[in-house]
């Protein structure tokens, strides 16, 4: 049973004062419905981290109702901030066990709380009682991360900082995007030190935000859609939550499990994806997700975007919506808002930089590298 | 911010530095699985881990999460082929990736109740100075 893509919304993604968990919802899940022409779905998948900063639990059935579809099963799926894509993968897997359409909406409201709460919630993916006991942040793990890779690969500062300095220029075209700013390579490498060496323009923006992807069984396609999306392939893997049982703290095994397993299903290799979304929650992250999906060999990606790899143009083309750097990350939300700029390169209509693109990837990641889903998308 | 609950539940396992060894094959395991993440084998055994190592990496935590010190200096050391991560709260300004770390007890932060608690933290030995030592 092939599964595609026949309708998405997304809101502009920031910090949306006057709009709650529920309104985000909504107005990204019923611009995917409306696509469709108003077809209901048999059922609503809702990727969220931290939607208890809301003091709101309970997302399937305040989704459903609120949207015109009580009744409807639906619930709640978290991975960190691998929620949304986690949300895709149960998505896809109820279609291809029956359900014909599926609604999923990945939300997040993470500035309904003061950002220390924020902060502190965040670093709720790690691992309380080996990790968080001792005090690290969620920056600082992925931290030590970057001190290391840097140390063992040679890679120097310049060449981390270009991350960012590719990422904002994507998004600076990109409407939906939290931080549309140009920044300079001087701007990134004399930023203020958040948790050495990450300093704040590695940082993603803490951002409210959803998107919405609306999934169909291939009977059901043609009548739903004029410009279907077929996804060819949802994989998704884990890590120990930890970064200390790993064996190695430069690079993400379960990224690197979940692109292959990807790729497998796909019947695809990394030389054909013509645009990835991947997540770069931080810089680090940015290049060991480049490197897990193949784009790179270990070691060689953030040397590879400071010689202007990746940019519009090439193939890959990565981060086209300026990544989690400037489009935002809305955690819960992020994996089903990169699902959503891939279908939109796939079908034309992407409102910023723009990619001509038969297959496409979107790399969404859980805590340090701990919960990964890749999807591969197809004209 | 964790609790007293919750930190006297592993007092045993913190303070005496408790890891697992698979018997299968060698790999120590820490923290503690059900498992071992290497082979699959179930046969482990415990073990301590001893008390000085290297550091592998570090970070200063300039916006440090509530409950914890400004700045929080947080390193990963190698003690005895476990990576471990704790709190860096003596010597913080000579460490470097390398650097030989004691195993220490410091107050690291605040639970939930508002108490200070002490958990193992790391101590940087430094070259200079001359070595103490083992202390325990």
């Amino acid at each position: 049973m092939r599964v595609a893509v026949v309708g998405v919304g997304m809101t502009k993604v920031g910090r949306l004062v006057d709009k709650s968990i529920r309104d985000l919802a909504a107005e990204a899940g019923l611009k995917a419905i409306e696509e469709t022409g108003w077809e209901p779905p048999e059922a609503i998948v809702v990727g969220n981290m931290l939607s208890s900063l809301s003091e709101q639990e309970n997302l399937g059935a305040l989704i459903a109702d609120y949207l015109g579809y009580r009744g409807v099963p639906a619930f709640k799926v978290e991975a960190a901030c691998g929620s949304g894509g986690a949300a895709i993968a149960v998505g896809y897997s109820l279609v291809r066990a029956g359900i014909r359409r599926v609604l999923v909406i990945g939300v997040e409201k993470l500035t309904e709380a003061p950002t220390p709460v924020t902060t502190r919630r965040l670093a709720w993916a790690s691992d309380a009682d080996y990790e968080l006991v001792h005090g690290p942040s969620f920056a600082g793990l992925n931290a030590l991360l970057m001190r290391h890779y840097m140390s063992k690969h040679g890679v120097s500062r310049e060449e981390m900082g270009s991350w960012a300095v590719l990422m904002h220029e994507n998004g600076y075209r990109n409407p939906y995007a939290h931080i549309r700013k140009k920044v300079d390579l001087q701007t990134v490498i004399n930023s203020p030190v958040i948790a050495d060496p990450i300093r704040l323009f590695d940082a993603c923006p803490i951002s409210d935000g959803a998107a919405a992807v609306y999934l169909a069984a291939e009977d059901e396609v043609r009548r739903l859609s004029d410009t279907p999306v077929w996804v060819a392939a949802v994989a998704n893997a884990t890590d120990a939550v930890d970064v200390l049982s790993r064996k190695y703290l430069d690079r993400l095994e379960a990224a690197i499990m979940s692109a292959r397993e990807a790729y497998r299903l796909a019947g695809v290799g990394p030389g054909d994806v013509d645009v990835a979304e991947v997540h770069d929650a931080y810089s680090i992250t940015g290049v060991l997700g480049v490197e897990a999906m193949g784009f790179a060999e270990i070691g060689k990606a953030a040397k590879l975007v400071h010689e202007g790899r990746f940019a519009p143009g090439d193939k890959p083309t990565i981060n086209p919506s300026g990544g989690l750097k400037s489009r935002g990350h809305p955690v819960g939300a992020t994996g089903v808002y990169q699902v959503v700029e891939v279908v939109m390169q796939l079908r034309g209509d992407f409102p910023g930089i723009k990619v001509a693109a038969e297959v496409g990837a979107a790399q969404n990641v859980g805590g340090v590298g701990s919960n990964v889903t890749t999807t591969i998308l197809r004209r | 911010m964790t609790s007293v609950q919750r930190l006297w539940r592993r007092a045993r396992e913190y303070l005496g530095l408790k890891a697992l060894k698979c018997r299968r094959c060698g790999e120590v395991i820490y923290p503690p699985k059900r498992a071992c993440p290497y082979c699959g084998s179930r046969d482990l055994e415990e073990v301590a881990l001893p008390r000085r190592g290297k550091v592998i990496t570090y970070t200063v935590i300039n916006v440090p999460i509530e409950g914890f010190p400004k700045p929080t200096v947080i390193a990963v050391a190698d003690l005895g082929g476990a990576k471990v991560m704790a709190q860096v709260v003596e010597g913080a300004e000579e460490l470097v990736e390398g650097a030989e770390v004691e195993v220490v007890l410091g107050k690291v932060g605040r639970t939930v109740e508002g108490l200070e608690y002490y958990m193992p933290a790391l101590r940087v030995v430094s070259d200079k100075s001359p070595d103490e030592g083992d202390t325990d």
